[in-house]
């Protein structure tokens, strides 16, 4: 038999019955799952208007399209027809919905998807994580230095004012200002501290729910 | 089902999960933390559409590693499924052969997901998950994505059954007094409902309403009576937004047990929404059916079922995070 023959039908097999699963169910959960991982390993997906578009800027709209298209063939198996093969529709719909993939590039003025200069593609790779953003934002610093001076000044003594029980020399304000102005580890401030690991995490986790509505107010614009 | 490799879930990355990595990375005053901002973004969008294209809801808008506060402190990366509690999304380097869980995510999770980037952080593997947490965890420790849909399920299960109250004391329908005559609150047969709401017109036309009698599975000729009533339920989070109407037919058989049918209909549509929920609960919270709409169903019905005088059971009724219980007895 056919082999492209045979792994459309092994697709369609998992559509149909992810279809007959309840939705929510675990089964259609799994059968959902092994579909887009045979998707995705199909080799079988379509690459509309390739020839159009500079190698770099197309991987970025196709993988856009892509994404869009599994999460509909997710969301939408329900509709598949049967009678069609899976890859069929999966590539009727990737065809289209890289069309609105192409639109929304211009729409949403995605301008540093340009192509020309590789630092403007979108997004970074983790070699470039290893170096600071190429054009500090001005914006950016200003915030940062907010929040450093909300944290030391606290304007209205919220951060002094709680502390972890029977330990009053260990304030959030005194938390806060050694994790992110000095830079300080958790484990070693918990060490310097002396205070256990859970007890310090749990101290500033539940306070700074609390504590983000002053947060917010003294550092959003 | 075809075996290609071990369950796990690759996803190419978004523009938005690009832009939005970004923007939580020039946030940062440190390169180290920049770039845990970066990877932790990623993770978390990777996580929530997987679980989006499983059919789940996350709340993304609840991640505290979004807030644009937590992560100046905190190496977080949480997703909330409403109605269950939050996952934290791991990134894990390319070559790496650990998942690392830093400290300050040990509590109030309930599971970790391990999210394996290629070099050039276009795509990202879901490898695998583990419930409790570990501060180092080698990869091949890592349960299997294909059990992860059957773990949420457990912890919905279980979540569910905490949330009910206890029988006693809420307001209990009370069934046998139906066939007496007896009015319960909220209950009314389809005509008066009809009469009293015209903009439930659609049913009407319903399958399975005839002379606002429901067409009966029940054995009609073992039946001494029977009676149906309906009850609208709202289900949405804006008043009318997603009203239904459930509707139970009872028929007291010769040995004096009472069948039972329960229906859900649109009430003001053609078709139920999708995914909406029906269970039958034991008095205790377990599950003894459940059924869902799959979006083209005029109505949804449990398999009919029969008790005696004094057994009680419940109806839970659930769409996206409005759950609505009721308590019956016969």
């Amino acid at each position: 038999m056919n082999q492209a023959h045979t792994e459309d039908e092994t697709l369609q097999q998992l559509a149909i019955q992810a279809q007959k699963s309840p939705p929510q169910s675990p089964e259609r959960h799994q059968c959902l799952q092994q579909l887009v991982s045979d998707i995705l390993h199909s080799g079988k997906l379509g690459h509309p208007a390739i020839g159009n578009y500079p190698r770099e800027v197309y991987e970025e709209l196709y993988n856009e399209a892509l994404q869009r298209t599994l999460i509909k063939v997710c969301t939408k198996i329900d509709q598949y027809n049967c009678a069609h093969p899976v890859m069929a529709w999966v590539n009727h719909s990737l065809k289209y919905t890289f069309i609105d993939v192409e639109q929304s590039r211009y729409r949403h003025g995605m301008t540093y998807i340009a192509g020309s200069m590789k630092n403007q593609i979108l997004g970074c790779s983790l070699d470039d994580l290893d170096h600071p953003p190429p054009t500090p934002n001005r914006d950016d610093q200003s915030d940062a230095d907010r929040l450093r001076q909300f944290l030391v000044e606290d304007p209205e003594g919220c951060l002094r004012k709680v502390y972890v029980r029977n330990r009053p020399e260990i304030t959030f304000q005194r938390v806060a200002i050694a994790i992110y102005v000095e830079d300080q580890s958790w484990t070693q401030l918990s060490e310097s501290l002396d205070i256990s690991l859970p007890t310090l995490h749990s101290f500033f986790n539940r306070n700074l729910q609390k504590l983000k509505p002053y947060f917010k107010k003294y550092i959003l614009p | 089902m075809s075996i290609h490799s071990p369950i796990t879930f690759t996803v190419p990355l978004s523009w938005e999960a690009q832009v939005q990595a970004q923007h939580h990375r020039a946030q940062q005053v440190t390169l180290e933390k920049a770039k845990k901002a970066y990877l932790n973004t990623l993770a978390v969008y990777a996580v929530d559409y997987y679980l989006r294209c499983l059919g789940f809801k996350p709340d993304l808008s609840r991640s505290d590693c979004t807030d644009q506060i937590s992560l100046h402190f905190l190496d977080i990366a949480d997703l909330l499924l409403p109605n269950l509690g939050k996952l934290e999304c791991r990134p894990v380097l390319p070559g790496a052969e650990v998942l690392e869980i830093p400290s300050e995510v040990h509590e109030d999770r309930i599971g970790y997901l391990a999210v394996q980037f290629t070099q050039s952080l276009k795509q990202a593997t879901i490898l695998g998950f583990i419930p409790d947490p570990l501060h180092q965890v080698p990869l091949s420790h890592l349960k299997s994505l294909a059990t992860f849909p059957e773990f949420l399920h457990d912890l919905r299960q279980t979540t569910v059954v905490e949330q009910l109250e206890p029988f006693q004391g809420s307001a209990v329908v009370e069934l046998g007094q139906w066939l007496e005559g007896v009015v319960s609150t909220g209950w009314q047969t389809l005509d008066t409902l009809l009469n009293y709401h015209p903009q439930c017109v659609m049913l009407r036309s319903q399958p399975g309403l005839e002379d606002g009698q429901l067409v009966t599975l029940l054995d009609t000729a073992d039946q001494a009576a029977h009676t149906s009533k309906v009850k609208l339920v709202d289900l949405g989070l804006q008043l009318g937004e997603q009203t239904v109407m459930l509707m139970l037919t009872l028929a007291l058989k010769e040995d004096r047990t009472l069948s039972t049918q329960v229906r859900i209909y649109p009430a003001r549509h053609e078709h139920l929404p999708p995914q909406l929920q029906l269970r039958m609960l034991s008095e205790t919270g377990d599950v003894l059916q459940e059924v869902w709409s799959r979006g083209q169903d005029n109505y949804i019905q449990l398999k009919p079922f029969s008790g005696e005088r004094g057994d009680r059971f419940r109806l839970q009724m659930a769409l996206d995070e409005i759950c609505v219980t009721e308590n019956f007895v016969y």
